[in-house]
């Protein structure tokens, strides 16, 4: 051996035995020589693998370093940085970006900055399209199975049967079919419209949208704005929507791949801190349902000639109705839970307004 | 009441502490790194971050200056992936669908998953090398279904089971689950909680009874008893802080109301939201799963072992505690930016409780006939499923 050989101490194992041999090792003619250490009675046969078929491990500030030869042998660092300095010195260029970002902090800050666009991009477009396509290849049925179960398990709840008028539904019922025929002459997805009320005050005026086109209608909404019709059927526009878009769908297709996300990023300690971000971007999620929403009933009532202006005035209404609840002092929980998924009143008056300029 | 290894008389063993080396802001730095990958190819890249990881954590494991080898191929993991996915989104999706498929998903999932966990077992061990030899994991499958089946049928069936009576009510209108199918789950849970335990020691003793390296198997010879011994200190430490927490409650309670007549009552307010809650998560989540992690390692490791080489595992449980502790409000304070530093924290406080002792010289083991390379499907798809193997 020649000592201007660049060579590097080790310890080789043959993959049949747990006995370490002393090696030398060098690289020439794109292989990679190992052969037992000069001091030492040869103890094994020298030999030679070319430098593409071992799997070089990757340089990091702690932790050992082993090479995997094929057939199982493998070759392990005596000293670890004395093995990085000879593979930097002999197999110049081998080292992967990925290597060389997660050993410097400016490229670890460089992949912070933009893991944060890419997951903020995810997320505003990535997921709601997968989401669509995920949505679009399930079919209509299972919504209207999901739906008949939820409307079922609500009456048995939360909802008694209207006692509205039947001519006053009627009317309702056929304003809203021509409003939708207007709005989608081609065809419009199949929709069903419920009139029921809430067993106590709590649910109060509430229009729901159940997947399968269900949309359940409480007696208080319609008795909200006495005569005005037009903004039952604005809100009924906005029910649609979440109909047509197949909203529950969608984000129960969105949540679960958040879930999933969250629990691949964070493997441990996984329960209490991965339910965070699932609900945060569920909420996120849903405000930007309820904008789609507000966005399909603008159609719908321009279509029927109706001015979205009335939407202010109803949302004013129900802002009065919360109003006199609370200071009737009766548990507000539910409206809790309203405001947190529907973007701000004020947003959404401004939003209708602007509509009917 | 716990069976030590039985140890031949002769010189005493020698002792091996188990080392780890791995820092928290390395694996930071790969983590982000891996992260970003998987984010910018929508998880392709999964296998690779995986793979990284596991290099680097065997490379910085330490047993008498040698550390472990993690040899797994990315590229083959890469169909595990798939498969593994396209199963859990028809599971996922299919479980919100009807009755019938919900029960078809169940099935399909306590049919596969032991299987599955056995091919998982298998390529990890199969991939990991210490002293140039690779570790092996000699499980049949009937073994893996028995010691999985029943709680996994226990826990999943009934329910996707009484989803179908609810399908089939009259009329297409959905009825309540009927009186049989409540009772059936009520049973279902009770017999799943009471023999957790056991199922739990038969699941270990499956693994802990089937590693094996060279020529030497391990065994397990902890008693089922004794894990219900763990089973039942844990509740009645859970009992006694809850007590205890309830004094501290009413002592509260107590000085608000005679701070009542002061001022500033929206911050003693806040503050005592905050004591609630730190304390509740303490209670009810880090408590008891610090408890049961740390027993459970004792017991367990230290019983695993054969003639000549066994492990002894000493974790402390206030040390542990109060590591876990300062994880969670770490994680919590930095938006998840410490999560790396806590998996290295626990990772170290849990390996280096461990040590190895041995009666044999450790150069003098050899490869076992027949090893073969089992395939790389199993590993993602337990990995997907959140399956923790437990080593």
């Amino acid at each position: 051996m020649s000592p201007v050989t660049d060579t590097l101490d080790a310890r080789y194992f043959d993959g049949r035995s747990s006995r370490p041999r002393s090696a030398r090792l060098h690289v020439a003619d794109g292989q990679l020589h190992i052969a037992p250490a000069a001091t030492e009675p040869a103890t094994f046969e020298p030999l030679a693998v070319p430098i593409a078929q071992v799997r070089w491990p990757e340089r990091t500030r702690h932790g050992g370093r082993l090479a995997s030869l094929p057939g199982g042998a493998s070759v392990q660092a005596l000293d670890v940085s004395g093995w990085d300095d000879w593979c930097a010195r002999t197999l110049p260029g081998r080292e992967s970006h990925v290597v060389r970002a997660q050993q410097s902090w400016r490229g670890v800050a460089l992949a912070l900055v933009l893991l944060l666009a890419a997951t903020a991009a995810v997320y505003q477009w990535g997921l709601p399209w997968i989401a669509r396509g995920v949505t679009a290849l399930v079919p209509q049925q299972v919504d209207t199975l999901i739906g008949a179960e939820a409307l079922a398990s609500l009456d048995e709840s939360m909802l008694r049967p209207s006692a509205l008028p039947a001519d006053t539904q009627e009317r309702i019922r056929r304003a809203f079919t021509r409003m939708v025929a207007g709005a989608h002459p081609e065809g419009a997805p199949p929709w069903n419209l419920q009139f029921r009320q809430g067993r106590d005050d709590k649910l109060g005026p509430n229009a729901l949208a159940l997947p399968g086109g269900t949309i359940v209608l409480t007696d208080a909404l319609v008795q909200l704005l006495p005569g005005d019709e037009d903004a039952v059927l604005g809100v009924l526009g906005h029910e649609f929507g979440h109909v047509r878009l197949r909203h529950t769908m969608r984000q129960l297709v969105q949540a679960s791949a958040v879930g999933f996300a969250v629990s691949i990023a964070f493997g441990d300690f996984g329960t209490l801190i991965g339910t965070a971000p699932v609900i945060l971007a569920t909420l996120g999620y849903s405000r930007d349902a309820e904008r789609e929403a507000d966005e399909e009933s603008v159609r719908l009532m321009r279509a029927a000639g109706i001015s979205p202006r009335v939407m202010a005035g109803f949302f004013e209404a129900i802002e009065r109705w919360r109003g006199d609840q609370a200071r009737g002092g009766r548990n507000d929980s539910a409206i809790g839970l309203a405001f947190a998924t529907h973007p701000a009143t004020a947003e959404r008056i401004a939003f209708f307004k602007a509509a009917a300029e | 009441m716990t069976s030590a290894i039985d140890t031949p008389a002769g010189p005493p063993p020698e002792r091996h502490p188990v080392g780890f080396t791995a820092s928290g802001s390395e694996y930071f730095r790969i983590w982000i790194v891996n992260l970003l990958l998987i984010v910018v190819t929508l998880g392709l890249y999964l296998p690779w971050a995986k793979v990284r990881k596991l290099q680097y954590f065997h490379a910085n494991t330490w047993v008498d200056g040698d550390a472990l080898g993690f040899h797994g191929e990315p590229a083959k993991m890469l169909r595990g992936t798939l498969i593994a996915a396209a199963f859990l989104i028809v599971y996922s999706v299919g479980s919100h669908f009807s009755g019938w498929a919900a029960l078809l998903a169940a099935l399909a999932f306590v049919g596969l998953w032991p299987a599955l966990f056995r091919a998982s077992m298998r390529f990890r061990l199969a991939n990991t090398s210490w002293r140039g030899l690779r570790f092996r994991f000699t499980g049949d499958t009937a073994g893996a279904y028995g010691a999985l089946l029943p709680p996994l049928a226990l826990a999943l069936l009934p329910f996707a089971v009484a989803g179908l009576t609810v399908e089939s009510g009259e009329g297409g209108r959905p009825a309540a689950p009927s009186a049989a199918a409540t009772s059936l789950i009520g049973l279902c849970m009770l017999v799943f909680v009471v023999g957790l335990p056991f199922f739990l020691w038969k699941l270990r003793r499956y693994q802990h009874g089937h590693y094996a390296y060279g020529g030497l198997q391990t065994r397990l010879d902890a008693d089922v008893g004794v894990v219900y011994g763990v089973f039942i200190k844990l509740i009645g430490l859970t009992l006694a802080v809850m007590v205890l927490a309830g004094l501290g409650v009413g002592l509260l309670i107590g000085i608000g109301a005679i701070g009542r007549q002061g001022s500033g009552m929206g911050v003693a307010m806040v503050a005592t939201l905050m004591i609630f809650a730190i304390g509740g998560v303490l209670l009810f989540n880090i408590l008891p799963k610090s408890y049961l992690q740390v027993r459970l390692q004792n017991l367990l490791w230290s019983t695993t072992g054969n003639e000549v080489l066994r492990f002894d595992s000493r974790l402390k449980l206030g040390p542990f505690l109060r590591l876990q502790l300062k994880n969670y409000l770490l994680i919590f304070l930095t938006l998840g930016l410490y999560w790396p530093f806590a998996v290295i924290g626990t990772r170290r406080a849990q390996l280096e409780a461990v040590t190895l002792e041995t009666r044999t010289p450790l150069d003098e083991l050899t490869r076992a006939a027949g090893e073969e390379d089992p395939s790389a499907a199993g590993d993602m798809a337990a990995d997907l499923f959140g399956l923790d193997i437990g080593m």
